[in-house]
């Protein structure tokens, strides 16, 4: 690989993310409206200054086409679900279920916007944990911008460990690591601590949206509590078996919080009028139309299915593997840039197994939730249609975004330039890397809106340059996967997936804008405790 | 079609709808291209991609402000 690494080159590189930054932070575009444009100057870097042919681009978009449709199967059947469960006014159901199970507010809003979406990340990851809780949040009188913001910061710690630590494993693989080594050992450790960081930060600063001091003298208990269980627990988890790392402390803090509910400090009714997240409109307006024959539990349903399938197919490895021989994926033809960077052949590209997939599990859920219903006569005549309709016309506009934002992330990476950013990095500040080591992990997330993807990518590369600077390999890797977790919460496929189902497409500007300073913040925090470890001491 | 409602094809979901639908066909076409190594193929599927996914940002900061700036 040739590229020239200089300053022209990295801009170039660059200019495709800041454009799409400055559209939705500056300007406030939609997704919709501003992926397009970063897809359109990704291409045209791509071909005039990385030298990619149209053969390159077309086999890198029609991966990222495909890849989107693997995201928008995950989609659509989590909007459904949330159509099933609105129809017959469940969300009402549960909010005032859970007020009477968790009469503080604050708990009830860090039980549903953190605890039971790092249970959801535990098992099944995908977007699912935002997919399924911000239409909660949102049903449970949230504002719908905070019913996205919130699940997104409160599930990302579990983005490494959790869904059965793929995202660990694919940095594993990526970094030459074999389980149960030094290395591997030291590596996790590192991670888990970093993470435990995040974990912590997220707690706050949800505890800070709803109600600022009070809320955060109120809530530091069950947060200091959570974490313990949440980021401890992952901690000592990672030395003993990395798969349950997070699915094992997310079970108990899921338990934990009900307990807490019935303490003295938490035990009586308690909100804060005026909070800035809470929409108290749309609270007042639930009061009527709950239906009075359904209990919690009923409006619970589909979760709990959900939560049963998904538990029955990936943790037992024999069905998993049965029903996961069912798979397949398209093949592709090396391809080369006139730098020589190449993007290797494959056979079976990104394969869907549709038998153990997130959205076949949302789907059949959003099924036995339908059947459940209109066996009590919760749902109206032609409600099913209805349900059926309104999900299709939610998902299609976000496809777009999802589309454009994937192909460009495919062709940055196929042509070279997301790799010249990061190298870029590398070579300008030295020892100083280390500081920013996460942020390449984060950028990594950002670009493939996936932890695990931003591991394959920037895995061996981040191997490499603490080798080549003579920083700790075990340390820069934590940071790595630890950064990348945290850029789940700016990656723009999950913030499309919560801005779809809270029905607020074409605000994901405001999202980031809110969720960006905590992010950086927290990315640098960790780079910084990087950087005092292995270099100063 | 109820008097003075768009028809949903014309609304900006409904252009969005068929953006996607012919980004799907394009998809097929481009993966023939590919896979048959048929480049006036998979270099159309590419095309057919990128215009049906600019039509949102055209339509909504090009195409809309034009006439709004014409007819006002």
């Amino acid at each position: 690989m040739n590229i020239p690494t200089n300053l022209f080159m990295w801009l170039v590189a660059a200019l495709p993310i800041a454009a799409l930054l400055i559209l939705m932070i500056k300007f406030q575009w939609g997704a919709t409206e501003a992926a397009p444009v970063g897809l359109v100057i990704a291409v045209i870097s791509g071909l005039i200054f990385y030298k990619a042919d149209f053969q390159l681009l077309a086999a890198e978009s029609a991966k990222g086409v495909w890849s989107s449709i693997v995201v928008l199967t995950i989609v659509w059947p989590a909007i459904l679900l949330f159509e099933v469960v609105d129809e017959v006014k469940g969300f009402a159901v549960i909010r005032k279920g859970m007020q009477r199970l968790i009469p503080n507010e604050l708990l009830q809003l860090l039980a549903v916007s953190w605890i039971f979406v790092s249970f959801l990340q535990g098992i099944t990851g995908f977007g699912v944990p935002v997919a399924v809780g911000a239409p909660l949040l949102l049903g449970m009188g949230v504002s719908p911008l905070w019913a996205v913001i919130i699940p997104l910061l409160g599930h990302t710690w579990g983005n490494t460990f959790g869904t059965l630590s793929v995202a660990w494993q694919a940095l594993a693989m990526s970094a030459g690591m074999e389980a149960g080594t030094d290395m591997y050992l030291k590596t996790a450790l590192w991670a888990a601590s970093f993470i435990w960081i995040w974990n912590i930060i997220t707690g706050v600063a949800i505890c800070w949206f709803y109600g600022r001091q009070k809320a955060i003298k109120k809530g530091l208990p069950a947060v200091i509590i959570v974490s313990l269980i949440h980021g401890g627990g992952q901690l000592v988890l990672t030395q003993v078996n990395t798969m349950l790392a997070c699915f094992v402390p997310a079970c108990i803090a899921f338990v934990v919080i009900f307990i807490l509910g019935r303490t003295r400090f938490y035990k009586d009714p308690w909100k804060i009028e005026d909070s800035g997240i809470m929409n108290q409109e749309h609270a007042l307006e639930v009061k009527e139309d709950i239906p009075l024959d359904m209990k919690m539990k009923d409006a619970f349903v589909p979760y709990m299915i959900l939560t049963g399938i998904t538990l029955f197919v990936l943790l037992i490895p024999a069905v998993k593997n049965y029903l996961g021989e069912v798979s397949f994926g398209l093949s592709f033809s090396e391809t080369t840039t006139g730098y020589g960077f190449t993007n290797s052949a494959v056979t079976s590209y990104s394969p869907i197994s549709p038998l153990i997939h997130s959205g076949t599990f949302l789907f059949l859920s959003s099924l036995a939730g339908l059947i459940f219903y209109k066996s009590h006569g919760w749902i109206e005549k032609n409600g099913i249609k209805k349900v059926f309709m309104r999900s299709l016309l939610k998902t299609i506009p976000s496809g777009i975004a999802v589309i454009g934002f994937i192909i460009m992330s495919k062709i940055m990476g196929g042509t070279g330039q997301t790799m010249v950013l990061a190298y870029g990095i590398s070579v300008v500040i030295g020892k100083g890397y280390a500081i920013l080591a996460p942020v390449v992990g984060m950028l990594g997330s950002f670009m493939t809106s996936s932890n695990m993807a931003s591991n394959i990518l920037f895995g061996e590369f981040q191997l490499t340059t603490a080798k080549l600077l003579g920083l700790n390999a075990a340390a820069i890797l934590g940071a790595q996967t630890a950064g990348g977790a945290i850029g789940g919460t700016i990656c723009p496929g999950n913030i499309i997936l919560g801005t779809t189902t809270a029905n607020i497409l074409g605000k994901e500007g405001l999202v980031l804008k809110k969720i960006m300073p905590i992010t950086l913040s927290a990315a640098a925090i960790v780079g910084v405790i990087l950087f005092i470890t292995q270099v100063l001491l | 079609m109820k008097e003075g409602k768009t028809p949903f094809f014309k609304t900006k979901q409904g252009g969005l709808t068929i953006a996607f639908a012919v980004i799907i066909a394009a998809f097929f076409i481009e993966v023939y291209g590919l896979a048959m190594d048929l480049k006036p193929v998979y270099i159309t599927g590419f095309i057919i991609i990128l215009a049906a996914i600019i039509y949102s940002p055209v339509e909504v900061y090009l195409i809309k402000r034009c006439n709004w700036r014409l007819f006002n």
